[in-house]
């Protein structure tokens, strides 16, 4: 499975020279002091990510890496890790550019940069688990649109229980009071059913 | 076990075809060709065999993933990686990857292994992927159309590569391929598959010896007792007109030509051929 990590990591490599120079400019861009301008490469480091299953499905990778020893098994596998690795390292990098560049401003406000922080990476992990397992069942192409339909859908729905149930104020009391371990706790259960799932999808599927 | 690959009972349903093999087994220290027709079923039993088809109904015994080598039609690695991108990610994969049997058939193949995969031509691309079927020691070789595409002098070199394959006796290759003269060189044993059934599974030195081409006339055609004739092609001039036991035929018919057969031959005359 080391190896199906390391040929994601390896696909996108040539990417990460453009992430730096992306979170550069997101940088300067960033007048209005605003932090999610510092978290931007986050999202940004996903959507490379998923370009990795273009390049798979482009020269078949999938029917050809199947026939490795355990190979349907790993290579869903190797997806999850390696998208979240790379999801640490971008927020690594951001977190540290931002805390440069909040002390060379003398504007540093660390408190609002690990909220900040933790919401971009529980939003990409979310998407993610969102849409892995629609990439292994539809492929990417479809995979991507569906998850824009969904996500669409969900706001919808959040919406209109908001509106008619008026859960929002009590939702927020319990979220502003333990954000931190509820979302954890939420994300890891969302990882880990969104890889049952795909597992599930891979293990039948024919090429 | 003796056997590198045994297959009973298999059915794959399609809408519009369905591949039945009932029974077959290949045995470790052959080469064995799979020949057929576009459509035939070539790669969607070897898809079987490998797991990437699942939904099948029947069973399939081989040998361990770890000792199989495939290569397959269109089907690699990314194209933006390079061949020392292969060797970093195979070292991973395979227990038995060897680096420097990697490193050695690059040089053999003169591969640059830092060019990108879709910068190599398609020989070159095809030498890479049969390097890294080989690098990690497989004693199993699985190669759908390795040689398609590819020009007479790198199609010879790429048999010789398969023939130092088998100087190992316990190594066996399974290899589907068009271009049946590749066969007759280095195969031991032909597996000829129509509509998703196997039509002949013969040793190719028995087709080779019993198989033979009758030529005769128009007229003489109707001499030919109908038992003696597998299958017939009307030409402009004469009738070619397939026949096993090849002696007892010329026996039968000391006034007719009757020719050696190639495996193209072989395969037209009982795809095409009038019964």
């Amino acid at each position: 499975m080391k190896g199906l990590i390391k040929k994601d990591l390896l696909i996108i490599k040539g990417n990460f020279k453009h992430l730096i120079l992306i979170a550069i400019i997101f940088c300067f861009l960033n007048t209005s002091n605003n932090n999610m301008f510092y978290f931007i490469p986050i999202f940004i480091s996903v959507m490379f990510f998923l370009s990795s299953f273009s390049y798979d499905e482009l020269n078949k990778w999938d029917s050809y890496a199947i026939s490795f020893p355990k190979g349907r098994e790993n290579i869903v596998k190797a997806k999850y890790i390696s998208s979240i690795l790379i999801i640490s390292w971008t927020s690594l990098l951001s977190y540290l550019i931002s805390i440069l560049i909040g002390k060379l401003t003398n504007n540093l406000d660390i408190k609002s940069l690990n909220e900040m922080l933790f919401g971009c990476m529980i939003s990409c992990l979310i998407v993610l688990s969102l849409i892995l397992p629609l990439i292994f069942k539809f492929g990417s192409e479809k995979g991507r649109i569906l998850l824009v339909v969904i996500i669409f859908g969900l706001s919808f729905i959040i919406s209109f229980i908001n509106k008619f149930l008026g859960l929002s104020n009590y939702l927020i009391n319990i979220i502003n009071n333990y954000s931190f371990y509820i979302f954890s706790i939420f994300i890891i259960i969302f990882i880990i059913i969104s890889y049952l799932i795909s597992k599930k999808i891979y293990k039948q599927k024919d090429f | 076990m003796n056997k590198a690959i045994e297959i009973k009972d298999l059915i794959k349903s399609y809408p519009n075809f369905t591949l039945n093999i009932k029974n077959l087994t290949i045995n470790k220290g052959t080469i064995v060709g799979l020949i057929g027709e576009n459509g035939a079923g070539k790669t969607t039993l070897i898809k079987c065999l490998l797991n990437i088809i699942t939904n099948y109904k029947g069973n399939i015994k081989l040998l361990n993933k770890e000792d199989i080598g495939v290569v397959l039609d269109n089907m690699f690695f990314p194209d933006i990686l390079n061949p020392q991108d292969i060797a970093i990610i195979m070292h991973d994969i395979y227990k038995t990857w060897d680096n420097d049997l990697y490193y050695n058939y690059l040089d053999r193949f003169n591969i640059n292994k830092k060019e990108q995969i879709k910068k190599l031509s398609t020989g070159t691309k095809k030498k890479l992927e049969i390097a890294t079927a080989l690098a990690h020691k497989p004693k199993l070789l699985i190669l759908d159309e390795p040689t398609s595409g590819l020009d007479p002098i790198i199609r010879r070199e790429i048999l010789d590569i398969f023939l130092d394959f088998m100087q190992d006796e316990n190594n066996t290759i399974l290899l589907s391929t068009h271009i049946t003269s590749d066969l007759e060189h280095i195969s031991d044993q032909i597996i000829f598959i129509n509509k998703g059934n196997i039509i002949l599974n013969e040793s190719r030195d028995d087709i080779l010896d019993n198989y033979g081409i009758l030529k005769c006339r128009k007229e003489e055609f109707n001499n030919i007792s109908k038992e003696d004739i597998i299958s017939y092609q009307k030409n402009r001039y004469d009738y070619q007109i397939l026949i096993k036991d090849k002696k007892t035929i010329k026996k039968k018919y000391p006034n007719f030509i009757i020719d050696n057969i190639t495996l193209e031959d072989l395969m037209v005359l009982k795809l095409k051929g009038e019964k």
